[in-house]
């Protein structure tokens, strides 16, 4: 019935549970001889809050990097851990990234005159960004929050883009819903009742 | 000096104003939005007052994936089910979905008319297409119309994988039109009285194909197996197999989180597998693994694999797991790991993707997973379902292991 994800090459999950790909780990050389520092007051590991959530592996289809440090800053994700490729939760950040009715037909003509002027006028942009936070339990969603803003932005094609196709504007709006997502995280009673289900088959996880 | 004020051209205004509403109408909207070539008899009311209840299969509604060629994400599970909620907005605005709870039961609500949708996507040569093979019933379970509508669009149109919303949006308007159009119906004709939860579940699924098979075991004497849960996700039908009798069986309970269920058949046995006493694993015993995998492609027989506890966990992150080298295919999922004692050690979860490894050069062999059975026994005592302990049996052997395990395993199958 799905010919076509044959065509595609690609799977949306067998019967049987495709796990990620295992990344190899570097070799790090045993050192010759250890010299162990004396233990400080300040060197404690730090402690993680009793609403933190299980560990989880991490996904991020935009900006992985930001978003990952700023939802592992909050309570709930403090383990949040990109190399877990073995867990059963998985937080999914996605975006579709599109441009509106408008943005056609205005970004074509603004293309043509960017491109006739070899890129001395920005070409405008008129794009909708949608986020979606996931939390998965074996591959299931759980949880989901969505967010969407759009944007107009000119962009100098000649510029190097450090904002992930976004503009400034919408890399901090895209910023900001990491705040909201872990704030709607906190009061959120699906997540809690998976934190008290996996506490109480593989216990209290070490909180420190 | 004479001042002309000019007053507003108040006709303009009610003339904008009257456009306004005729263009943002629903009617309107339904109407002029239709595909060329169709039009709407002029009895035919749209929006039409029909209380109608739409089903399409879960798994359909939640395929995405990501296309490597071009870095996007492509929705057609979401392009399906908002083409339904957009188009029954404006043609039904009393359209309700057919879905399930949590619970495994449908959603409260009424309907008159019930239509039932499979879709099939397929590409070639650039071009999308979506059929839409459909049913309509009244609300005594009558057919009333079966058809099949097809819309075939450029994959790329709208942008990176737009094609799906569009073909989503034409082919769901021509199953609509094709209901107004041969039933012409109306809430007088088909009032709300049959109630969505007590819908027939074999009017909606598809029997040509199972969307899922794996495998259970028998956990206890009274006819309850054991399974993993992604087996079971989203089934509207559920049948056990063994030895060509199908079993029609129900949802007893689930955890997502240790992908673990149990169903029931109601049907007694003598062939359920016991635990071993504390649940105890020894590295590198011998282990016997049941399934019923690659359904259609090898004959409906239980494959039995034999190897080893080659590992106390499982993959980086994982819980709860124990890797076995005993192969496994897809369909073996919630298959039993028996020991040499005929003790059931773990439930068959997971493999690793040896596809996406090989990209990466490497290539597993007989990586796989299975959950223990000291969870399996939390879960068991959780849900109050029965099951036995046993002690280990010192002098154990292959035999008794393959005799455990073939007599307890049943094939499950998922229709929706």
């Amino acid at each position: 019935m799905k010919c076509f994800l044959l065509c595609l090459g690609v799977s949306l999950g067998s019967v049987v549970v495709a796990a990620e790909p295992a990344k190899t780990p570097p070799v790090t050389p045993a050192p010759t001889s250890v010299t162990t520092p004396a233990p400080s007051a300040t060197a404690a590991a730090p402690s993680v809050p009793a609403s933190a959530l299980p560990a989880m592996s991490f996904y991020g289809s935009i900006a992985d990097d930001e978003l990952f440090d700023l939802i592992k800053k909050s309570d709930q994700f403090t383990r949040l851990d990109k190399g877990l490729f073995g867990s059963p939760l998985n937080l999914r950040v996605m975006h579709t990234l599109q441009p509106t009715a408008g943005g056609k037909a205005t970004g074509l003509l603004s293309a043509i005159f960017t491109g006739g002027t070899l890129g001395l006028i920005p070409a405008v942009t008129n794009n909708s960004l949608m986020v979606t936070y996931e939390v998965r339990v074996h591959g299931r969603e759980l949880v989901s929050y969505s967010y969407q803003r759009t944007f107009t932005r000119a962009v100098n094609i000649w510029a190097k883009d450090e904002t992930h196709g976004l503009g400034k504007e919408g890399l901090d709006w895209l910023r900001g819903t990491a705040a909201e997502f872990t704030a709607a995280a906190a009061t959120d009673a699906k997540l809690a009742s998976l934190k008290k289900e996996y506490e109480r088959y593989f216990g209290v996880p070490p909180t420190n | 000096m004479a001042i002309i004020v000019r007053r507003p051209d108040r006709w303009k205004t009610c003339v904008l104003a009257l456009l306004g509403v005729v263009f943002l109408s629903p009617a309107f909207a339904a109407k002029s939005t239709l595909p060329k070539g169709l039009k709407l008899p002029k009895d035919v009311k749209v929006p039409n007052d029909t209380p109608v209840a739409i089903y399409l299969p879960a798994n359909d509604l939640g395929t995405r994936f990501y296309v490597n060629t071009i870095g996007a994400w492509a929705y057609p599970g979401k392009s399906l089910d908002d083409a339904r909620s957009a188009l029954g907005g404006q043609f039904f605005p009393q359209m309700k979905p057919v879905a399930l709870t949590d619970a495994g039961a449908f959603a409260d609500g009424t309907y008159g008319l019930l239509l039932a949708i499979n879709p099939t996507w397929n590409i070639a040569s650039g071009m999308l297409t979506l059929t839409l093979d459909y049913k309509v019933y009244d609300g005594s379970a009558k057919k009333l119309l079966e058809g099949s509508r097809m819309e075939s669009v450029g994959l790329n149109t709208s942008g990176p994988m737009g094609g799906f919303p569009n073909a989503a949006n034409r082919a769901m308007q021509l199953v609509m039109v094709d209901v107004l159009v041969k039933l012409k119906p109306n809430a007088g004709l088909y009032p709300a009285t049959a109630q969505i939860p007590a819908i027939d579940r074999e009017l909606l699924i598809d029997r040509k194909k199972a969307v899922n098979t794996g495998t259970a075991f028998y956990i206890n004497k009274k006819g309850q197996m054991m399974t993993a849960a992604h087996v079971l996700r989203d089934c509207l039908v559920l049948e056990a197999t063994k030895d060509g009798v199908t079993l029609p069986v129900k949802l007893n309970a689930s955890s997502n989180l240790l992908d673990l269920a149990v169903v029931d058949s109601g049907k007694p046995t003598d062939k359920a597998l016991p635990l071993r006493i504390g649940q105890t694993i020894t590295l590198g015993e011998g282990v016997t693994n049941v399934g019923y995998p690659l359904q259609g492609l090898l004959a409906d027989s239980p494959n039995l694999t034999r190897g080893n506890v080659s590992a106390r966990a499982g993959m980086k992150g994982s819980v709860g797991l124990f890797q076995f080298s005993a192969p496994i295919q897809p369909g073996s999922s919630g298959g039993p790991v028996v020991s040499d004692g005929g003790e059931l050690l773990g439930v068959t979860v997971s493999s690793l993707n040896a596809a996406a490894l090989i990209k990466d050069g490497l290539l597993p062999q007989n990586v796989n997973f299975a959950l223990e059975a000291k969870y399996a026994a939390m879960f068991l005592r959780d849900s109050h379902v029965d099951f036995s302990e046993v002690k280990p049996k010192a002098n154990g052997n292959m035999t008794i292991a393959n005799e455990a395990a073939i007599g307890s395993v049943l094939q499950l199958s998922c229709y929706q």
